[in-house]
């Protein structure tokens, strides 16, 4: 039992996680939500009857029935207050099931408020019919429900004679939709009929174009239908069991496959050079095809890394709504671009910083309703978090409409603490910076929201550490947007190889954006410091061979124009050799912390390259 | 070599030199002895490490023991050799002047280092001093070499 447990845990999970989302749907006025948490809630309920958690089974039981009753019906918001506070009992109980194996916590007050509630609910409206089909369906002992596969050219004839076929071994009692909507063109539907389920089993699979078809027996004991009158209406099968043509696999055993692909990437490049020199026709032709084959498995595996980032997302409007509740504001959240992918990895990595700034955003951006009447805004502020692709970067955005960010405030508190002096000369983007510093929080008072150990500092720490960027707008009263740039992926990326003192090193060629040759034309010293003019623009440049200590002896050098937070940097190297994707790989032990490097890379011929890491490198103690 | 009366009292250990000094580690401590190949320097890392090397696909850092030990450096020829050890599961190579042999050295042999010399944050590797027939030798344990800690304050 103990292994199905862990299987267990983690579907519920998944469904309660499905069920909060709904919730909210719910409370914004879509009825629709109400039958996927029913769907959820019925498959938790038999998940946890199997496993013989009858606290759990009797909860979701409960609240199964109290959903039914809700179908088609407006839903206050005392109801999704309950259904929320029912969805965290019921993660509760899995947590006490995961620690200790046993799903004894009290439930008895939301049982009593449902209890309550439903008097209410009965009193104030009345209780509305079911739809046709389900007033049928209790007639039919059998329900089948019928997918006509996607490239059927002409579905509703296809329908129509399914339905034909049905009729000559059962009695049809309703479908769903009707029978009329059937024959439009309809390629999911249900049927309830009375009849004999191996003979509809016979003639449903021996028609063509039908894609999958599950049928159910709706029988049920008169007993259970005078207790409750939900189970009658849903078949004594949980749920059509949908075909399913993919697999669970270990996050381990993905990053496994991923660092081996990453060794034969690196082994390809090796006897790509190899196969170069010595110039055997079938040594190069072989090894031409085996590059492709290693090209094209590399492509598959990052696709099946990629995730979208409504994994993680999905858990936010819960949080900014109870957020709010709690700190008396009114919010409205709004998330797009939820199809855009990412790395795993880095959305992973990303969850916490995220969940930070939506907190943040929450807190101390949007004003109190008075506040923001009192400065002509609309009560409700806006809380927007969108994801999109651009070029080769995901840009994860998140703005709000709130009080902005008090450079002034900043100032102080920064000299406060003792971050800067008080005759410092800061431009407000430097001023902005500030509030990366660790250390730096211009809160006065330690909230519940911002004690979560996860400062500013945290996040622009970790999408550095991912090779991205971040950007803070804001302006006073408008509002506050923070931008953050990230490379879809981590493990393999695309690179320019450069040579200073000697020694190579690799460039990201996201970060990249044009190299120009360096002479006494366009390099020009300016009070001790040296800049690239590119097109008249003055571009503040550094010498990689003086940041790394070694000699440069070129008489012809290179400048790299790199970007770093929206800002153009020239890096001065002795020359381009190559460009290359490259498999990172991590620096360990001593050279973690690193300032400058943010791992290594293996070339073909077996030599180690470190990898630069702009914005830690460039980065400096700027302020210190 | 020493005949070797009793197994469970005999420590076998690699001797390697740095100047004018005999060292030895713990066997069991060595993962392989590598010539070194090409090593790619990491500018701003501690002043102690060498830089890093391919070692059959993995990234192993190398650590200069000389400079480590305070010791003058001393150009790469060919006596020198990387002693490769594993350190909580990372791989990492410190480079000696030469390798000589492998002795066996009876427990007995080896005595312990006063607290006056141990004590020193500096000199905690120290494990004791092995009496050899043809002179002493100064026992290090190579894991108390690469105490994270001490790489911290280092830097």
């Amino acid at each position: 039992m103990s292994d199905y447990k862990a299987e267990f845990l983690q579907e519920a999970r998944e469904y309660v996680e499905l069920m909060n989302q709904s919730f909210l749907r719910l409370e914004k006025g879509d009825n629709s939500a109400i039958d996927e948490i029913f769907r959820a809630m019925h498959t938790i309920k038999g998940m946890a009857g199997f496993m013989g958690y009858k606290n759990l089974e009797n909860l979701c039981h409960r609240l199964e029935s109290f959903l039914s009753e809700l179908k088609g019906k407006e839903v206050s918001e005392e109801t999704v207050d309950l259904l929320l506070l029912s969805s965290d009992r019921i993660s509760e109980i899995l947590n006490k099931i995961e620690a200790e194996n046993s799903d004894e916590i009290d439930c008895d007050d939301i049982l009593d408020s449902i209890t309550s509630l439903e008097k209410k609910e009965s009193k104030t409206c009345e209780k509305k019919e079911g739809g046709d089909s389900k007033r049928f369906a209790e007639d039919a002992n059998l329900r089948i429900e019928i997918k006509i596969s996607d490239d059927c050219a002409m579905k509703g004839v296809r329908g129509l004679l399914i339905l034909e076929a049905l009729k000559e071994v059962c009695e049809i009692k309703a479908t769903e939709p009707e029978e009329s909507k059937i024959e439009e063109g309809c390629d999911l539907f249900l049927v309830f009929a009375n009849g004999d389920a191996k003979k509809v089993d016979e003639v449903l699979s021996g028609i063509a174009e039908i894609e999958r078809y599950t049928i159910s027996e709706t029988g049920i004991s008169k007993k259970e239908r005078k207790e409750d009158k939900i189970e009658e209406k849903t078949p004594e099968v949980i749920q059509p069991q949908k075909k399913s043509d993919s697999v669970r696999v270990d996050v381990k055993v993905l990053d496994t496959i991923m660092n081996l692909i990453g060794e034969l990437v690196i082994i390809k490049g090796r006897l790509l050079q190899i196969s170069g020199k010595y110039e055997i026709p079938e040594l190069s032709e072989a090894v031409s095809i085996m590059e492709k084959s290693i090209t094209s498995l590399q492509d598959e595996v990052m696709k099946v890394r990629m995730v979208k980032v409504e994994r993680v997302f999905s858990k936010f409007p819960r949080m900014v709504r109870d957020l709010a509740r709690k700190l008396g504001k009114k919010v409205e959240f709004v998330m797009e671009g939820l199809d855009t992918e990412l790395d795993r990895t880095v959305l992973d990595e990303m969850s916490d910083p995220i969940m930070h700034l939506i907190r943040n955003a929450v807190d101390h951006g949007i004003e109190s309703p008075e506040e923001r009447k009192a400065k002509g805004k609309s009560e409700t502020g806006l809380i927007k978090l969108s994801a999109r692709r651009e070029k080769n970067n995901v840009v994860i955005e998140i703005e709000d409409d709130g009080r902005g960010i008090d450079l002034e405030k900043i100032r102080k508190k920064a000299i406060e603490r003792g971050l800067i002096s008080e005759s410092a000369q800061l431009s407000e983007e430097e001023l902005k910076n500030l509030i990366f510093l660790p250390g730096f929080s211009t809160n006065d008072r330690a909230t519940e929201i911002s004690g979560r150990g996860v400062g500013m500092d945290v996040v622009k720490t970790t999408v550095e550490r991912l090779g991205g960027s971040l950007k803070l707008i804001s302006e006073k009263d408008r509002g506050t947007k923070i931008r953050i740039n990230l490379p879809p992926t981590v493990a393999i990326i695309k690179s320019l190889l450069v040579s200073v003192g000697g020694q190579v090193y690799a460039i990201p060629l996201s970060n990249v954006v044009e190299a120009v040759y360096v002479d006494s034309n366009n390099a020009k010293n300016i009070h001790g410091n040296l800049f690239l003019i590119v097109r008249g623009k003055l571009i503040p440049s550094f010498r990689l061979s003086q940041l790394f200590g070694c000699e440069n002896g070129k008489e012809r050098e290179v400048g790299i124009i790199v970007e770093k937070e929206s800002e153009k940097y020239a890096l001065i190297a002795d020359s381009i050799i190559d460009q290359q994707e490259i498999v990172v790989k991590p620096l360990t032990g001593y050279l973690s912390k690193i300032k400058g490097f943010s791992g290594v890379t293996i070339l073909g011929d077996g030599t180690v390259v470190p990898i630069i890491d702009i914005s830690s490198l460039l980065g400096g103690d700027k302020f210190g | 070599m020493q005949a070797v009366k009793n197994e469970s009292e005999t420590v076998q250990v690699i001797v390697f030199r740095l100047g004018e000094e005999r060292y030895g580690v713990d066997i069991s401590q060595v993962r392989e002895i590598i010539r070194p190949s090409q090593i790619t320097k990491i500018p701003n890392a501690p002043d102690f490490v060498e830089g890093i090397i391919n070692l059959r696909g993995q990234i192993t850092t190398i650590i200069n023991l000389r400079k480590r030990f305070g010791m003058p450096p001393k150009p790469i020829d060919n006596d020198t050799r990387i002693i490769v050890v594993e350190y909580n599961n990372a791989v990492i190579g410190m480079m000696v002047d030469t390798v000589n042999e492998v002795k066996y050295l009876a427990q007995k042999d080896i005595e312990a280092l006063p607290s006056i010399v141990t004590s020193r944050e500096e000199a905690k590797f120290l494990k004791g001093v092995g009496k050899l027939p043809d002179g002493l030798l100064i026992l290090i344990d190579l894991n108390k070499v690469l105490n994270e800690g001490e790489v911290e304050k280092l830097r």
